[in-house]
C-alpha cells in the first residue's frame, strides 16, 4: 500500500512540476530547510527533525507536512514559499541518493 | 577579576609618603639613637606570621579538597597567599581561572568524574556574579560544589574605592535560590564549624553546591589565641535510603505489572549502583530508559532501550522513576510552537518515583517541572535504596512470575538489537557529508577512544555516542549541564579531565561552538595546568537551538522563514578554533571539512592527550 501511494505521489508530483533539482537544493538551503532535516537529509538529532532522504515520503504527503505540519514544525505557507519552490525542494531531496549501508561501514561497527 | 585595590596615583603617594618616613626615621636616628628601640614602629615593619587564613587553609585541607579553582581578587588574597605559601600550593592546590563562571563549571565537571567537590574562591559580589549561571547549572544537575567568597564586612576597615564596590552585606543572597546552605562566619572557630558542616551538607544526597565566606579581616588579621582552635571531624552523613515498608509495596505493584518500563535519570554514581541497576532491571525483566543525567545503564544490556522510550511509555501499565527531573514529560508532550498538549501514557498507568526532589525544593527557580501525581512517592537516594529495592522485588516474585518474566527474554533482546540497529542504519545517512554529520563525529572520536579507559565529559549535546557507543562503566557519560546554561560544556569538561587525570582515564567531550566562545579561556587553564582533555569541535556557526527557534516564529508569524541566522549564526567572520586554542598553549588542528581527515587528526590529537596535555581538533559540522 504504501509502495502504491509512493508510485502514485510520485506520479502526480512528475506530471504537475518540471523537476529542477538544483535550484531546489538552492531553495532547500535558502530556506533553511537543513538545520533540522541536515544538508543531505539524513534528518537532526535530539528531536530537531526527522531525515528526509533517501527516498523522501509521497508528494502529496510531503506537501501537506510543509504547509500544515504536525508535531514540532514550523508551516511554510505559499507567502513565503511558492508552489514551485517547494516542489523543486521535493526534487532535490527526491534525487539524494542512499549512500553505504551502515554494515558496509568500518566506522559504524561498535561491538 | 583582578584588581589592584589601589590605582598607580594613590601607591606612588604612598611610597613617597613611605620614603620619607624612612628618611624622617634615619635623621631622627641620627640625632637620637637612644630612642631608637622606644619609638614605634613603622607599619612596613609589621609581620602577621600566623594569619587567619593559615588556619583556614588548615580547615580546607582537612576536608580532602584537592583543588581550589578561581580568578585572583583582593577579596582573599591573603587566603590565596596562604593557600600557595603556607599550604604548599598542594591539596588544595589553586587553578588559575579565567573567569568564576569556569571556576564552577569545572567544579561541576570535576564533582562528577571525581565523585566529590572542587573548591571555588570568588569574590563576594562581582565574583560571585560571574559564577552564578554556573552555580545554577550545578543546582538542576544535583553536583556538589565548595564555594568560598572573599568579603569585608567591617566597613570601617575597608580601603576606600574599590574594596567597597567589592563588598556585599550578604554575599550568598545573589545564590540563596539555588544553593544548599550558605554562611558567613564571624570569628575562626566559626568557619571551621561552617566549613565542615558545609562539607558534609553539600555530599550529601540531594547533593548540591554550598558557599561559605571569607571574611577578608579574619583572613588578614593573626591568629589569636590557636589553642582554643579546633577543627571538628568530617563525618559523611549516610545517605537516606527509602522506606522498608514503602518498598514492599512498590516492589509488588512493579512484580506484577505486565508491561514496566524503569526510567532512570540522575539514579547512578558508582560502579555498584550500576551493577545493582541491571540486577532491578534483570529481576523484573523489565526495559529501562537512560535520561542520561548520569551513566544509569549499560547501554550494552538486552534491557537497554532508551531510544524506544515513547512507544515503551505507550504501552506501559506501570513505570519506575527512579529519580527523574522531569517525570510528567515522560508521560506527556507539549508541541512547539503550537502548545499542543499530548498524553502519551495510558491514563490509568501505575506510577512509582523514587527521589529525593521533595526534599529540596525551592519556589523562584522552576527547576521543580510540572507537577506529576504518582501511585507512590518514596523519598530516598536511589543508590541508597536499591539494594534493598532489589531485594523486595526478588521477594515479591514467585517462581511462576520469575518463568513469566523470563520467557519475555528473547523477545527483548531482539527489541534491543532492532534498536541498536536502527540507530546505526540513522548515522550511516550522510555518512560522507560536508559539513560533517554528528553521527559522523561521534563515530570518528569512538574510533579512537575504543582502545582506552574513556570518559565522554557530556553525553547530552550529541547523544549519538549514546545510542552507539558500548557503554559499561559509571564514569563513561557524564551527562550534561543541568539547566541548560550554555558556556557550562567547555569548562566542565576540562574539570572531568581533572578529576580522571591520575585514573589512567581519557577524557573527551564533543565541544560545542558557541559554549566554547563564553569563556574560551579555559583553554589556556587546561594548557597551564596540563590537564589533558581531548576536544572535538562540533563547529555548527551558530546557535544552532536558536536557529530553529527563529525558524519557528516566523512560520508562527506567517513572515519571511530565510532570516532566521540573524542575530543566531557565527560566521562572517568564521572563527578559527585552532587558532583560538594555539594561541592559549593547546595543541590544534583545523577547521576540518573533509569528513576522511578527522581520523588521522584525531589519532594525532591523543597522542598528545596521552602525554598529558590539551588537544582540539575543529570540524565544520552540521547542525545536529
Amino acid at each position: 500500500m504504501r509502495a502504491l501511494l509512493f508510485f502514485l505521489g510520485s506520479a502526480f508530483f512528475s506530471m504537475s512540476f518540471s523537476q529542477d533539482i538544483e535550484a531546489g537544493r538552492k531553495a532547500y538551503l535558502k530556506y533553511q530547510c537543513y538545520t533540522c532535516h541536515g544538508t543531505v537529509g539524513q534528518g537532526g538529532e535530539r528531536g530537531a527533525g526527522p531525515k528526509l532522504a533517501p527516498n523522501p515520503f509521497p508528494w502529496e504527503g510531503f506537501r501537506f507536512q510543509v504547509r500544515t505540519p504536525r508535531q514540532d514544525m514550523p508551516p511554510y505557507r505559499p507567502g513565503q514559499l511558492s508552489d514551485k519552490e517547494l516542489a523543486d525542494i521535493y526534487a532535490y531531496v527526491a534525487s539524494i541518493k542512499p549512500g553505504p549501508a551502515a554494515t558496509a561501514i568500518p566506522l559504524l561497527r561498535f561491538d | 577579576m583582578s584588581d589592584e585595590g589601589i590605582d598607580r596615583r594613590t601607591f606612588l603617594k604612598g611610597a613617597a609618603a613611605i620614603g620619607t618616613t624612612v628618611a624622617a626615621a634615619g635623621v631622627a636616628a641620627q640625632e637620637k639613637p637612644a630612642e631608637k628601640s622606644a619609638a614605634k614602629p613603622a607599619s612596613g615593619d609589621k609581620v602577621v606570621a600566623r594569619p587567619g587564613s593559615d588556619f583556614m587553609v588548615d580547615v580546607i585541607k582537612s576536608t580532602g579538597i584537592e583543588f581550589i579553582a578561581s580568578n585572583p581578587a583582593s577579596s582573599f588574597r591573603s587566603l590565596h597567599e596562604s593557600i600557595v605559601n603556607y599550604g604548599g600550593n598542594w591539596k588544595p592546590e589553586f587553578l588559575t581561572c579565567m573567569h568564576e563562571e569556569s571556576s564552577v563549571a569545572m567544579a561541576h565537571g570535576y564533582a562528577k568524574a571525581a565523585g566529590k567537590p572542587m573548591a571555588i574562591l570568588a569574590h563576594g559580589s562581582v565574583g560571585l556574579q560571574h559564577a552564578a549561571m554556573a552555580v545554577y547549572n550545578a543546582w538542576c544537575d544535583r553536583v556538589p560544589v565548595m564555594m568560598f567568597a572573599g568579603n569585608f564586612m567591617d566597613a570601617a576597615s575597608r580601603r576606600p574605592g574599590v574594596e567597597w564596590y567589592h563588598c556585599v552585606q550578604d554575599p550568598a543572597s545573589i545564590l540563596r535560590d539555588f544553593i544548599k546552605w550558605d554562611d558567613q562566619p564571624a570569628s575562626l572557630q566559626h568557619f571551621a564549624d561552617s566549613t565542615i558542616r558545609a562539607y558534609r551538607m553539600a555530599m550529601t544526597p540531594p547533593m548540591e553546591p554550598v558557599l561559605i565566606t571569607a571574611d577578608g579581616m579574619l583572613q588578614e588579621h593573626p591568629i589569636e589565641d590557636e589553642g582554643k582552635l579546633s577543627i571538628p571531624k568530617l563525618v559523611p552523613a549516610v545517605p537516606p535510603a527509602g522506606e522498608s515498608n514503602a518498598l514492599r509495596v512498590a516492589a509488588k505493584l512493579l512484580a506484577g505489572a505486565d508491561s514496566l518500563v524503569i526510567i532512570a535519570d540522575r539514579a547512578v554514581r558508582s560502579q555498584d549502583g550500576l551493577r545493582r541497576m541491571v540486577e532491578l532491571a534483570e529481576a523484573l525483566n523489565a526495559p529501562v530508559v537512560d535520561l542520561g543525567s548520569r551513566m544509569n545503564y549499560p547501554t550494552t544490556h538486552y534491557l537497554c532501550r532508551s531510544e524506544d522510550r515513547v512507544a515503551l511509555v505507550r504501552e506501559a501499565d506501570a513505570v519506575l522513576f527512579l529519580e527523574v527531573g522531569d517525570p510528567w514529560g515522560q508521560l506527556n508532550t507539549i508541541s512547539d510552537p503550537h502548545h499542543e498538549y499530548r498524553r502519551l501514557a495510558k491514563p490509568d498507568v501505575r506510577l512509582v518515583h523514587i527521589t529525593l526532589s521533595d526534599q529540596l525544593m525551592k519556589s523562584n527557580y522552576q527547576d521543580m517541572q510540572r507537577f506529576l501525581p504518582v501511585d507512590l512517592s518514596i523519598g530516598g537516594d536511589v543508590e541508597a535504596t536499591l539494594p534493598a529495592l532489589v531485594e523486595a522485588v526478588k521477594r515479591e516474585i514467585s517462581l511462576a512470575r520469575k518463568a513469566v518474566l523470563a520467557g519475555r527474554s528473547d523477545q527483548l533482546k531482539i527489541q534491543h538489537r532492532a534498536m541498536k540497529e536502527r540507530s546505526r542504519a540513522a548515522a550511516a545517512i550522510g555518512f560522507d557529508a560536508s559539513p560533517v554529520s554528528t553521527a559522523r563525529l561521534a563515530a570518528e572520536l569512538w574510533n579512537v577512544l575504543k582502545g582506552e579507559q574513556w570518559c565522554l565529559a557530556d553525553s547530552r549535546n550529541v547523544t549519538w555516542s549514546q545510542r552507539l557507543w558500548p557503554a559499561e562503566e559509571h564514569y563513561n557519560f557524564l551527562g550534561h549541564s543541568g539547566a541548560a546554561g550554555v558556556g557550562q560544556i567547555a569548562p566542565a569538561a576540562v574539570g572531568a579531565a581533572l578529576a580522571n587525570r591520575d585514573k589512567g582515564i581519557v577524557t573527551a567531550v564533543i565541544q560545542p561552538d558557541g559554549d566554547l566562545m563564553y569563556a574560551p579561556g579555559v583553554l589556556w587553564t587546561a594548557a597551564h595546568h596540563k590537564i589533558p582533555i581531548l576536544m572535538l569541535m562540533h563547529n555548527n556557526r551558530a546557535y544552532h537551538q536558536e536557529v530553529m527557534h527563529l525558524q519557528k516564529m516566523a512560520g508562527l508569524h506567517n513572515r519571511r522563514m530565510d532570516t532566521a541566522k540573524i542575530g543566531t549564526a557565527i560566521e562572517d567572520p568564521n572563527i578559527d578554533y585552532a587558532k583560538l586554542a594555539q594561541a592559549q598553549g593547546v595543541w590544534a588542528e583545523g577547521p576540518i571539512t573533509n569528513p576522511a581527515d578527522i581520523g588521522p587528526a584525531l589519532r594525532r590529537a591523543l597522542a598528545v592527550v596521552k602525554r598529558g596535555a590539551p588537544a582540539l581538533v575543529d570540524v565544520v559540522s552540521q547542525g545536529r
